[in-house]
């Protein structure tokens, strides 16, 4: 499989997209916004866009730049806000005859954004032109499309319009790497990705190859399984993730990014040490990374006692990979480090908590430590994930408990999160128990809903603790203690510390057991909201390449899970998302007063 | 002439105008190019080839007129054939300027509209005019499931319909009722998005919907903005009494913070640069932020600055314990870092009597705890000794006194124990020349008094 081909096909687009607008021997100025510098990075590279004929580059701000040339790109993402920004100041900046501006929206431009400006009169001096790229490669099992406000437009603001740019690159995967022979959706947006994924081949028709190595598509919705969400993420990567905030597969080590902090690319196809210990439970890491110093000094003492042949031949072979292993080392080290520093004395007992949370005792317990942290306004993340764990493990939260908590929350950070809580509530996240309303709603497909609704007929709904239990997700059930797997990283769970198996896992495992997928278990659970293709289809039972699609983010923990399940079946399962996802971030996003998408 | 034929004269010329009362119609040649003569010959010729029909209404040649200027500019499958022969340009062009009926006829098919607008084709939505059209171009733009495909229907339907016909339209659509809903959000018509949520009995969204629209002036309108909502939106929402509450606690609190804010508008440079914080407790405000900051955050601020106003002030943190209905815990905790911020004894605060009068820490808040923030705090060292007393159980007391190396408590509870191996082992592990003759001092009596008990 040559995932690159995704990257030359993603470069070829933009290249062709720069002479559209003008020759590469003609200069022009490019501002860039801050969310779409690296995946750019990753697409073609400053030097690609220089021999296009792009001479400045700037970080959009909410003033205009020095211009230098005449003809001005902007790369923006299609986010409404962002647009208006730039907008008002190209109306600010006023015409110029010999100017020309063109705004290079990722991945679409959006209706609302083309009436945004035409209705501000700019169109006159303005080009608008859409830009997606595929599924960027950030390692060698993960794929994403990098469009972090997709979460919050589709499934909190419910405005779908982004999905299409999703189905697109699926087929342009397909185009690239075969057809998939075999669909498994398992959410209301997945499905809805699959049906314009339909669309689209039958409007455009294109020629697929012959030889197909992905056989399987399996979609996924972020809201099926947000627990895997809200847990502490115990793997490397996703330690990494929760504490430095991983952006296009790359960490700074002072966590703000800030210029000249040390840079690390997360990425296993160029750091031999990273895909040695990005899986592992972070409780095994550091030893491993002491058993590995020790064996590069090793290997440096050994050579210093050769002869002088020998260390001619170990120093144009082996040393510079030596030292190159030995860079990242230091750098995993510091990472390391850092995240210690920064867990101490409170990670243990968050664990501690989660796996009540999870088991369902000390209950008493688990709300005087949320009051009691709350009053001292700790950090509101870390609140609102065991908030909203709570509630999701309960099946939402007594109407006592509820406004108890819902208040104490407001005074201590803020009345302005009413809205924060709104959200949440919305995406059932956090929310009052209502032993009368029992409702597949959030669930089913809208229509399916409406009809409910129309008809005051009232589905039951499986509580998500239920669901764990038919399906097996709480290895606590069992010994009402982790599972001794936990740390060995033999049993998924692991990426929990022992506490829950991803969902992810468990149905993707499912789908792939046997000939015939086995999911009696989820039509209970999910209803609607899974979709098996045709399983008489002779690739069906095939062995070919798994790609697991999210829809609205996965978090690394489910990667890693999804990594082990690979190993277990011997078959390759690459992980494609619209975003890489974290709890801390998540909920960052869901606290800030900017909510635009 | 009698009058039918007056008005089938005029209706059919093909001059541009004519004026009866003028006095210049005699030569009119020079102007219009036709004498009148010349025209009454041309509708002749023109009545000629026009087949003999029932004599129609004049609202039906109207339409049909209509019909055939539209069929002119699209190419329709409308079921009017207008089958008389083709009229003269300068027909068509009186036509043009006088018709008046607006073509009310749907000429594009609604399903490939919307299949334009998904392939990025241009296309024209001008042409469905009718609500019935407008609601089949809505199906079918949900029927495909694309979001912008159903924005692009929805922005045109935003102009050409009113609210009050939009509105229930969209009532049946649940998915294009949310995607109209984000799309005023972004335009920031918060009180349409408010209206809408009512009409889908989704009443806590628009209040927050509301709540959001008193942020989008800046902080210096929040105020006002949220006592208009108060007293004039929140009463046409039912069950939101909760949220009701919460608003007008917001308002309240508002009206408190402006006025304790000027009263220390200049800070002292030493709480400028005062940058104690720890990783269990929130970050402390300033004068500066302290409008539109948390009621906790504010409680904070006024036991750092007015521990001791009287309750009727509104800096008063009792005072503001009391009218917000805040817990013991959420009061102590937020005293205890205040005090300690202000380098003061925070002890006073945290005792209550236990049994028998003896005192003890508040049943609120856990000692590890406190200790934890007020070593984070840099708190002074006889507070530590004073809690550390408090702890009842000896082990979990040496423990703590370890960790935050209290050693004459350390080594009183070691005494206590009668674990002198413990006590040689910690002697040998400290520097403090005054613990370490302390604990030689208690080791010598011991042993002493142990010889005289011998003798």
């Amino acid at each position: 499989m040559d995932l690159g081909n995704l990257r030359q096909s993603s470069q070829f687009r933009l290249l062709n997209l720069l002479t559209k607008i003008a020759p590469s021997d003609v200069q022009k100025d490019l501002v860039i916004h801050e969310d779409l510098m690296k995946p750019i990075d990753l697409v073609s590279g400053a030097r690609l866009l220089r021999e296009q004929g792009v001479d400045k580059m700037f970080k959009l701000a909410s003033v205009a730049p020095p211009w230098k040339n005449y003809i001005r790109l902007y790369f923006i993402p299609s986010i409404y806000a962002v647009a208006e920004n730039v907008a008002k100041q190209l109306k600010r900046h006023g015409v110029e005859k010999t100017v020309s501006y063109h705004i290079i929206v990722v991945p679409k431009v959006l209706t609302v954004i083309h009436s945004l400006f035409e209705s501000l009169g700019v169109l006159d001096f303005v080009t608008l032109h859409s830009y997606s790229w595929d599924f960027i490669p950030l390692d060698s099992n993960l794929l994403s499309l990098e469009l972090h406000h997709l979460f919050k437009a589709s499934f909190l603001k419910e405005e779908n319009s982004l999905l299409t740019s999703v189905a697109k690159a699926l087929m342009s995967f397909e185009c690239l790497l075969g057809k998939f022979s075999c669909v498994m959706t398992l959410g209301e947006k997945s499905q809805r990705v699959h049906n314009l994924l339909n669309t689209w081949k039958n409007e455009i028709q294109p020629t697929f190859p012959v030889e197909t190595e992905f056989t399987h598509l399996i979609m996924l919705d972020r809201n099926i399984d947000f627990v895997s969400l809200l847990l502490t993420q115990l793997t490397y990567e996703g330690v990494l993730d929760e504490n430095l905030k991983m952006k296009s597969g790359f960490v700074y080590l002072d966590a703000n990014g800030a210029e000249g902090s040390q840079r690390l690319m997360l990425n296993s196809a160029s750091d031999e040490i990273y895909g040695e210990i990005k899986g592992k439970h972070i409780s095994a890491v550091f030893q491993h990374l002491s058993k590995k110093a020790k064996e590069l000094q090793q290997k440096r003492d050994i050579k210093n006692t050769d002869s002088i042949e020998e260390m001619k031949n170990f120093v144009s072979h082996d040393l510079k990979r030596i030292q190159s292993q030995q860079k990242s080392l230091a750098l995993h080290i510091s990472a390391c480090e850092i995240v210690m520093k920064r867990q101490a004395g409170i990670l243990e007992e968050l664990l501690e908590l989660q796996e009540d949370a999870m088991s369902g005792t000390k209950m008493k317990e688990y709300l005087a430590f949320l009051e009691d942290s709350i009053a001292r306004q700790f950090n509101l993340a870390t609140i609102l994930r065991l908030c909203c764990l709570h509630s999701i493990m309960e099946d939402g939260l007594p109407e006592k408990e509820y406004h108890l908590l819902q208040r104490q929350l407001l005074q201590a950070y803020g009345y302005r999160h009413l809205t924060t809580l709104h959200y949440l509530q919305r995406l059932g996240l956090f929310n009052q128990r209502d032993s009368k309303m029992i409702s597949l709603e959030p669930l089913l497909p809208d229509r399916l809903a409406r009809v409910a609704h129309a008809a005051s007929f009232r589905p039951e709904r499986m509580p998500f603790r239920k669901i764990c239990q038919r399906l097996n997700l709480l290895p606590l059930d069992e010994s009402s203690q982790p599972n001794p797997c936990a740390k060995s990283g033999q049993h998924p769970s692991y990426v929990f510390g022992g506490v829950y198996t991803p969902l992810v896992y468990h149905f993707v495992e499912r789908c792939l057991k046997e000939k015939e997928p086995s999911l009696g278990d989820y039509v209970r659970c999910f209803g609607n909201n899974l979709r098996i293709g045709d399983c008489s289809h002779p690739q069906w039972g095939a062995r070919g390449k798994i790609l697991v699609c999210f829809i609205g983010g996965v978090t690394l923990a489910e990667v890693a899970s999804l990594d082990l399940l690979s190993r277990q079946l011997g078959r390759q399962i690459v992980v494609a998302t619209t975003s890489t996802i974290s709890g801390s971030d998540f909920m960052e996003s869901m606290t800030s007063q900017h909510t635009d998408t | 002439m009698d009058k039918p034929e007056d008005e089938k004269y005029w209706s059919s010329s093909a001059t541009k105008g004519f004026d009866f009362d003028s006095e210049e119609n005699e030569h009119a040649g020079d102007i219009f190019g036709a004498t009148p003569l010349q025209t009454a010959q041309l509708s002749k010729e023109v009545q000629q080839n026009i087949p003999h029909q029932p004599v129609v209404s004049r609202g039906e040649t109207h339409r049909k007129l209509s019909n055939s200027l539209s069929s002119l500019s699209t190419c329709s499958n409308s079921s009017y054939k207008f089958n008389t022969s083709q009229p003269t340009k300068q027909c068509e062009v009186t036509c043009k300027l006088l018709s008046s009926t607006i073509n009310d006829e749907t000429m594009s098919s609604p399903k490939d509209v919307v299949r334009s607008i998904f392939l990025g084709m241009s296309y024209d939505l001008s042409c469905f005019k009718k609500l019935s059209d407008k609601k089949i171009l809505l199906d079918e733009a949900l029927k495909l499931g694309d979001g912008d495909v159903i924005c692009a229907v929805l922005l045109f339907l935003q102009k050409s319909l009113h609210q009050v016909v939009l509105f229930p339209l969209l009532k049946e659509r649940y998915v294009a009722a949310r995607e109209y809903i984000a799309i005023l959000e972004k335009q920031k018509c918060f009180k349409e998005a408010a209206i809408l949520c009512g009409e889908l009995q989704q009443t806590k969204e628009a209040v927050v919907h509301l709540y959001n629209s008193c942020f989008r002036e800046g902080e210096q309108t929040i105020q006002s903005s949220l006592e208009q909502i108060y007293k004039n939106e929140l009463k046409n929402f039912k069950q939101i009494e909760v949220e009701s509450e919460i608003i007008e606690e917001h308002i309240l609190l508002l009206e408190r913070q402006g006025p304790i804010a000027v009263t220390r508008a200049r800070l002292p440079q030493s709480e400028i640069d005062d940058t104690r914080t720890s990783p269990f407790i929130g970050k402390a405000v300033t004068a500066q932020n302290l409008v539109g900051s948390s009621l906790l955050s504010t409680l904070q601020y006024c036991c750092r600055h007015n521990w001791d106003a009287p309750e009727n002030l509104l800096a008063s943190p009792i005072g503001l314990k009391k009218t917000f209905k805040l817990t013991e815990r959420q009061f102590l905790w937020n005293a205890f870092i205040g005090r300690i911020l202000m380098n003061e004894d925070p002890l006073p605060i945290l005792l209550v009597k236990g049994m028998f009068g003896a005192p003890k820490i508040s049943a609120s808040l856990s000692i590890p705890r406190i200790l934890e923030i007020a070593s984070n705090l840099n708190g002074k060292p006889n507070l530590f000794d004073q809690l550390l007393l408090l702890v009842e159980k000896s082990e979990k007391r040496y423990q703590l006194a370890k960790k935050y190396q209290r050693h004459r408590i350390v080594i009183d509870v070691l005494i206590s124990n009668k674990d002198r191996i413990s006590l040689l082992q910690y002697r040998d592990s400290i520097d403090d020349q005054s613990e370490i003759d302390y604990i030689n001092n208690t080791l010598r009596v011991s042993v002493s008094s142990v010889k005289c008990f011998n003798h």
